[in-house]
């Protein structure tokens, strides 16, 4: 009973982070077609900003929250808006958003040592159930997960700046006759990205360390989580993430820890194989022929 | 631009001469490549054969060469953004020294097993993969490449694991031990390097690098000329995947020693990194982007760790201001010109040469049918199309017009296998043609052609006429994409059949120049010439003449008499009702997705329900 939610709490962690992380890919793909594969980078950066400012409180959080948030931005406008004027493909812009993020690899690495760092939680405590301790970081975590969950799903089913979004996502041409400049809307939409992918990168600090290393894993749980929810839907992310994280968990625990994270990866594959518009339904522009 | 002067008659007897000379020269520069480029191998081996450091940087060099080229052939010409390509080089590896060590097998017996390892590996990313689109294929090979890294991990009986594989044992000729950091381990991998320098290079100029080109560029027009996309993409999962072990059995046995560490993503990225800089697509783009990333590592280490830097603000420039790398940015300034490749590698024939594109063998040859019945079709409810029907013989035009929405391109759509009807069929000479896809219609001999042109931009006018000449080819794909005697005489064969077809749609001045660049009316006519070159028994041609001007429609309705004079048979849709009366015998008329007249141009024309249909009224 113990192991079980042991396991519980540790994989519903995992998923909050992997969750976010894949929010902000979806934000992206869905705007500018394009695979983040940065989005790691901008998460870890977030996270050593965090744990090096301000006592690695509310106030860091914020702080880790609003660089992210500019990167991300940078990042749209470096990488991606600039070769998009010069004719690249969305693979070549993926490749961009990788360049960026070894940008960040090398100023992470300057402005702070190529370590791992963690911090204090945010909350301190926590609360005991069934013999087994939960800390309140762990829970808010979670909470967090949640409330970006719910309000992402506001901005865009009930907002103008969300339905803009949704306009540009269906094509920015059509979107520009209708008065809206997709550029503004692209650069709030990587924004956003970049705050929420810094947001899992904070949260992830004071449960376990945080190192420039860990970009690439956790952009790659991201995907997985992302295209499991078809790479299309805040939802979709958001179970792709549960399944990505309890799947890993339950593999480690009961077949085998040495091929850790094989499973997920695996059944990613054979979910990309199989049922590529994801396992939430219909997905856009899945198939090429 | 070549100036032929064309005469519809055979080459005079003269022609074997200068054919002659031309291939001499043409033998010439495939025996100075090769050595040029092996001699800068050896010069290097020379210049450094003192020098430890530089030696297994040039070593090293070399095989990133291997693995580079090899990415080039997936990423570059078939722009495939395959992740798993440095697992498959790792599979090379790890095949090779297991080979050697479970068998007892030596160095030259394991590497091309580990070759053929590598290619089956590379063929299981490819059957799931390859039919998704970019960010799914991405991701989707990114999760082969990472299961690959933890099975390596996990399986450490074989792997050896995380602590990786030790006692790899040098290759040995005859009683020298090629050890890595000598010369020797540096003069077989030069060996190697020179060899797959000189099959890609060829490679390159291939028909099969074309076609790769062109299903990378746009899919359905590399159907429509009877190109399978599927086909050429494991092809090029299986050149990648080959070369790939060859280059993961190459590092291992230069390294001594593998860790699934020496075959992460990290190389991945490098490797990556390395097409971008020298140019996807190009045959010097691997060399000189090996070259760009040793000088940036070395930068790098010299400046203290940068290369991060320095490999992250190289991709953000290169996308923002040289999307088609180094290669592409001295192209770019040295060819402003029309493009010269087809008369350097075929040579500009002096001689006259037969019009000949159409053949004539087909004239007189037994009549053919190109049958439609029932055919019902709708879109979510939709209806496009109702029990239509129509047949067309060779050697005659059939009229298809209606007013818009009628279906008429639908039609066209379900009887060159881009969409499926709910019912009915579609005949060549009684074979169902319903059911194959658009690629597997073309071959049977009919194609068609698009309301707004579908022609690959970047290609001259030339080569996308080429293109569609591919059934005609009698090289094997060895041959083809090794540039071989026989393909060489098929890609001339090609060529001249093409001018032949661009001077029959009038054209013929822009052969080689680039698609995108031209108006509008001569791609429309050379997509004609096009849809001709694979000798079809049917064109399918939808709107021909709309937005060109009446010389240019003249010129399109003589290209079409003179193909229905040789036994084409072609069903025209347009709109110009003049156009159509004068190239058809016979016309259908369709309206809201029937047929409500068919027979003979002029009767036809003269019904009340079709002028009604046109004009609005009963139908409606």
């Amino acid at each position: 009973m113990n192991d079980w939610l042991v396991l519980l709490v540790g994989a519903s962690t995992n998923a909050a982070i992997y969750a976010l992380i894949a929010f902000s890919l979806v934000l992206v793909y869905r705007g500018s077609r394009v695979v983040n594969f940065g989005v790691g980078y901008l998460a870890v950066f977030g996270g050593i900003f965090f744990a090096n400012t301000a006592g690695s409180g509310w106030l860091a959080l914020l702080l880790a929250l609003g660089v992210t948030a500019a990167l991300g931005l940078a990042m749209y406008v470096l990488a991606v808006r600039l070769a998009e004027r010069a004719g690249s493909t969305h693979a070549a812009l993926a490749i961009g958003t990788l360049g960026f993020g070894l940008i960040l690899d090398f100023l992470g690495g300057e402005f702070w040592a190529k370590q791992g760092f963690s911090s204090a939680p945010l909350v301190s405590g926590g609360h005991e159930v069934g013999g087994v301790m939960i800390s309140n970081q762990r829970i808010l975590t979670v909470v967090l997960a949640v409330v970006v969950f719910v309000l992402l799903r506001v901005l865009i089913d009930r907002t103008m700046p969300g339905w803009a979004m949704e306009a540009v996502a269906f094509r920015p041409s059509t979107a520009a006759i209708y008065g809206i400049n997709p550029v503004v809307v692209l650069a709030g939409v990587w924004l956003l990205a970049g705050a929420i992918a810094g947001l899992a990168g904070v949260l992830r600090t004071p449960t376990s360390a945080v190192s420039l290393g860990l970009a690439l894993p956790l952009a790659i749980q991201g995907f997985a989580a992302a295209v499991l929810g078809g790479l299309g839907s805040i939802q979709g992310a958001a179970i792709g993430a549960v399944v990505v994280a309890f799947a890993d968990a339950l593999f480690v625990r009961y077949v085998s820890s040495e091929f850790a994270s094989l499973f997920a990866f695996l059944l990613l594959f054979v979910v990309i194989a199989v049922r590529p518009q994801g396992i939430m339904g219909a997905g856009r522009e899945v198939v090429r022929t | 631009m070549t100036d032929i002067d064309v005469v519809p008659t055979p080459a005079p007897p003269g022609a074997a001469g200068t054919s002659g000379r031309r291939k001499r020269r043409r033998w010439v520069a495939d025996l100075a490549r090769p050595s040029a480029a092996g001699a800068f191998a050896v010069a290097l081996g020379l210049v450094f054969a003192n020098d430890g450091f530089w030696l297994t940087v040039i070593t090293s060099s070399a095989i990133l060469y291997v693995l580079v080229a090899a990415y080039n052939v997936i990423f570059g010409y078939a722009g495939l953004f395959n992740l798993a390509h440095v697992a498959i080089y790792g599979v090379g590896g790890y095949a090779s020294v297991v080979i050697e060590t479970e068998l007892g097998v030596s160095f030259w017996v394991s590497v091309p097993m580990a070759m053929g390892v590598a290619l089956v590996a590379s063929l299981v990313v490819a059957l799931p993969t390859s039919r998704l689109g970019g960010a799914f294929f991405a991701l989707g090979t990114l999760a082969f490449a990472i299961a690959a890294t933890e099975v390596t991990t996990g399986w450490d009986e074989v792997t050896g694991g995380a602590n990786g594989y030790l006692g790899i044992a040098p290759p040995i000729i005859g009683d020298t031990v090629l050890f890595a950091g000598e010369l020797s381990f540096y003069w077989l991998v030069a060996a190697v390097a020179v060899v797959c320098f000189e099959i890609f290079y060829r490679f390159g100029e291939s028909r099969v690098a074309r076609e790769l080109v062109a299903v990378r560029e746009s899919v359905v027009a590399a159907q429509t000329v009877g190109i399978d996309p599927w086909r050429r993409r494991m092809l090029a999962f299986t050149i990648s995947g080959t070369f790939a072990g060859l280059a993961g059995a190459l590092v291992a046995h230069q390294m001594l020693f593998i860790s699934p560490e020496s075959f992460s993503l990290h190389i991945m990225i490098n490797v990556l990194i390395v097409v971008l800089i020298g140019g996807g697509g190009t045959r010097l783009g691997p060399v000189i982007g090996v070259v760009a990333l040793v000088a940036i590592q070395e930068a790098g280490e010299q400046l203290g760790d940068m290369s991060n830097l320095i490999f992250g603000a190289a991709i953000i420039l290169i996308f923002a201001f040289a999307p088609r790398g180094l290669v592409g940015v001295g192209r770019s300034i040295a060819q402003r010109l029309p493009s010269d490749s087809w008369p350097r590698r075929i040579g500009a024939r002096p001689v006259p040469f037969e019009v000949a594109a159409l053949p004539e063998s087909e004239v007189g040859a037994a009549s053919r049918r190109l049958e439609v019945a029932g055919v019902d079709l709708s879109f979510a409810g939709v209806t496009a199309l109702q029990g239509v029907g129509l047949a067309v013989e060779s050697g005659e035009v059939l009229g298809l017009i209606g007013p818009n929405g009628a279906g008429k391109t639908s039609m066209v759509n379900v009887v060159s296998g881009m969409v499926r009807p709910q019912a009915g069929s579609v005949r060549l000479d009684g074979d169902e043609l319903v059911g194959l896809a658009p690629h597997a219609v073309a071959r049977r001999g009919v194609v068609r052609t698009f309301q707004s042109a579908r022609m690959i931009p970047e290609f001259d006018l030339i080569t996308n006429v080429v293109l569609g000449r591919g059934q005609a080819a009698r090289s094997t794909l060895v041959e083809q994409m090794l540039d071989l005697p026989r393909s060489r005489r098929d890609e001339e064969e090609a060529y001249y059949h093409g001018l032949g077809l661009l001077e029959l749609v009038g054209v013929r001045e822009h052969a080689h120049q680039t698609a995108g660049d031209l108006p509008y009316g001569v791609v429309r006519r050379a997509e004609i010439a096009r849809a001709l070159a694979g000798d079809p028994a049917f064109l399918l041609l939808d709107e021909p003449g709309a937005g060109l001007s009446n010389y240019e429609r003249e010129e399109i309705a003589e290209a079409i008499r003179a193909a229905v004079s040789r036994g084409v048979g072609c069903l025209l849709i347009d709109h110009n009702v003049e156009f159509v009366s004068a190239l058809c015998a016979r016309l259908v008329v369709f309206a809201q997705g029937r047929v409500i007249a068919e027979g003979a141009s002029a009767e036809v024309l003269a019904q009340s329900s079709v002028i009604e249909a046109y004009l609005g009224g009963a139908s409606r």
